[in-house]
């Protein structure tokens, strides 16, 4: 047996070690089970939540993006990413506060009080819809990416990593979710950093590597290549991406699982310097892929072209890197809506939690049976869905005004809009179909609410 | 359920942090290269360090809220 598949089985025998060992400290409530007895520091819960919002998509499907598109890719998260600790200031500290008076444990359980029933069932319905075909495009990235070194069919190692993920879901919830995503987004840093630095010694320096890609010249301006990343578009990335922490309830719920506010200080300032870490070396990667091949099959293959200047050993490591992306963001995100299904549709207890990410998690293997060509492509479907729960979500926090009548209507009216734009109509002036659907669900937000 | 908005200073920061947001998706032109890098890349470069600087700045000025 290869240096690889040891290296990658005693990184799954340490997860499982780290949930073994929260478990032992598991509680039976619901919100120990979800939220770890909201009891988690500032370094776990910054590590938890940079783990979680760095998927497989960072390591596989941003060089992909550098590689296909150019430096537009740059934008398309950078901004966001950074400036996002904004919202830990603005929307953090009060969900916060209002999770541990209200006793909150899910974010849609607080469009629930905020609004009535049956806008937090349309808000968990949408999340449902559009977090499970990511879920399962997370299995299938860390299916492939390891039968590339162990040599059996993806979708047998993907329903290996399925188990995996659920046995430590469940022995330990959120505390050994949270636990595992520090170990994980360790890693991801890690092997983000020693690629770079490879690539960029391989090249001879920085300047050697975009003097040899000059010639290039449609990698090195925008819109890029196939003409994809005007600026309208990367602005309409921005907001999908910036607002993930308020619609997406795997990153909503880290705020309610912090013991106090200071944790979010913290995470102000660490979160920005993280993606820094985390998004430059794919520039690097995916430029580094494109001098050694130019005519790769696919944009999705820059990483593990580029891996092929690397020893063994730093290989290994880096597909344990993806492997760990990959978990980090599917754990959180099944808890997630076990959460959302155990609580807010079902007043569940610990068994039906149990049951549900059971059943989550089988959907989301059913789902990877047929499973997409391009990784990206359903991620960037599951920010836009989850976008348009941004309004009702912002005015409820923020606005007096915003009612139940202005929050259902948001919601519907920007999932339809953005599915007009995205399937059957061209949208406008070159902004992404979930713009509109954004611009839709705010103008509705506030016109239903000052109607009734 | 209690509603708080925003108040004067922490609309100036929206303010502040909106333009930073919507700075790097105009169609500035910017020529400046740095290691041979594009003029595009180096603006957004700069203006990643100009969105970190703010953020520290932000951490900073509103270190006492979190108490």
């Amino acid at each position: 047996m290869n240096i690889a598949i040891w290296i990658i089985i005693g990184y799954l025998i340490l997860c499982l070690g780290i949930a073994y060992y929260s478990y032992r400290k598991r509680g039976n409530s619901l919100e120990d089970f979800f939220l770890g007895r909201r009891q988690t520091g500032a370094f776990i819960g910054f590590m938890t939540f940079s783990a979680t919002l760095y998927s497989s998509f960072m390591l596989v499907g941003m060089p992909g993006f550098f590689y296909t598109h150019g430096i537009g890719a740059w934008a398309f998260v950078m901004f966001a990413d950074v400036l996002m600790a904004v919202l830990l200031y603005f929307v953090g500290r009060k969900m916060w506060e209002i999770s541990k008076e209200k006793g909150i444990i899910t974010p849609t359980e607080f469009v629930e009080k905020r609004y009535n029933r049956v806008v937090g069932i349309t808000a968990v319905v949408i999340s449902f819809v559009f977090l499970l075909p990511y879920i399962s495009t997370q299995i299938i990235g860390a299916g492939i990416i390891l039968g590339s070194v162990i040599g059996l069919p993806p979708l047998v190692l993907s329903l290996i990593i399925a188990i995996i993920i659920f046995i430590y879901s469940e022995l330990g919830g959120m505390r050994s979710v949270s636990w595992t995503d520090a170990l994980q987004g360790s890693i991801l840093v890690f092997v983000s950093l020693v690629v770079m630095l490879g690539v960029i010694s391989h090249f001879g320096g920085v300047a050697s590597m975009f003097s040899s890609l000059s010639e290039q010249t449609d990698v090195l301006s925008i819109p890029g290549p196939n003409g994809y990343f005007t600026l309208p578009m990367l602005f309409s990335f921005f907001l999908m991406i910036f607002l993930m922490p308020v619609t997406q309830p795997q990153l909503s719920m880290r705020f309610f699982i912090l013991k106090d506010k200071k944790a979010l200080r913290t995470m102000m300032f660490a979160i920005p310097v993280f993606a820094v870490l985390a998004i430059v070396p794919t520039m690097f990667v995916g430029f580094g892929a494109r001098l050694l091949d130019p005519a790769l099959a696919s944009g999705d293959l820059a990483l593990s072209t580029v891996l092929g200047l690397f020893p063994p050993v730093i290989v290994a490591i880096a597909i344990v890197g993806v492997i760990a992306a990959s978990m980090s963001t599917a754990d959180s995100q099944v808890l997630a809506l076990s959460s959302l299904v155990t609580r807010d549709l079902f007043r569940g207890k610990i068994r039906t939690a149990r049951l549900s990410m059971f059943i989550i998690i089988g959907l989301a293997v059913l789902i990877a049976v047929q499973p997409p060509k391009l990784i990206v492509t359903l991620s960037i479907l599951s920010f836009a869905g989850t976008l348009q729960l941004a309004p009702a979500m912002i005015g409820g926090l923020f606005w007096k005004k915003g009612n139940s009548t202005g929050a259902l209507a948001s919601m519907l009216s920007g999932i339809a809009i953005m599915v007009l734009y995205q399937w059957f109509w061209t949208s406008p002036m070159g902004f992404h179909p979930a713009f509109w659907g954004f611009i839709a669900a705010t103008v509705t937000y506030i016109l239903g609410s000052y109607i009734r | 359920m209690e509603n708080n908005s925003p108040d004067c200073m922490q609309k100036t920061w929206i303010a502040v942090f909106s333009v930073l947001a919507l700075l790097p998706y105009l169609p500035i032109p910017f020529e400046h290269t740095l290691f041979n890098m594009p003029g595009r890349l180096v603006y957004w470069i700069l203006m990643t360090v100009l969105c970190l600087c703010a953020v520290l700045a932000f951490t900073l000025y509103t270190w006492g809220d979190f108490e």
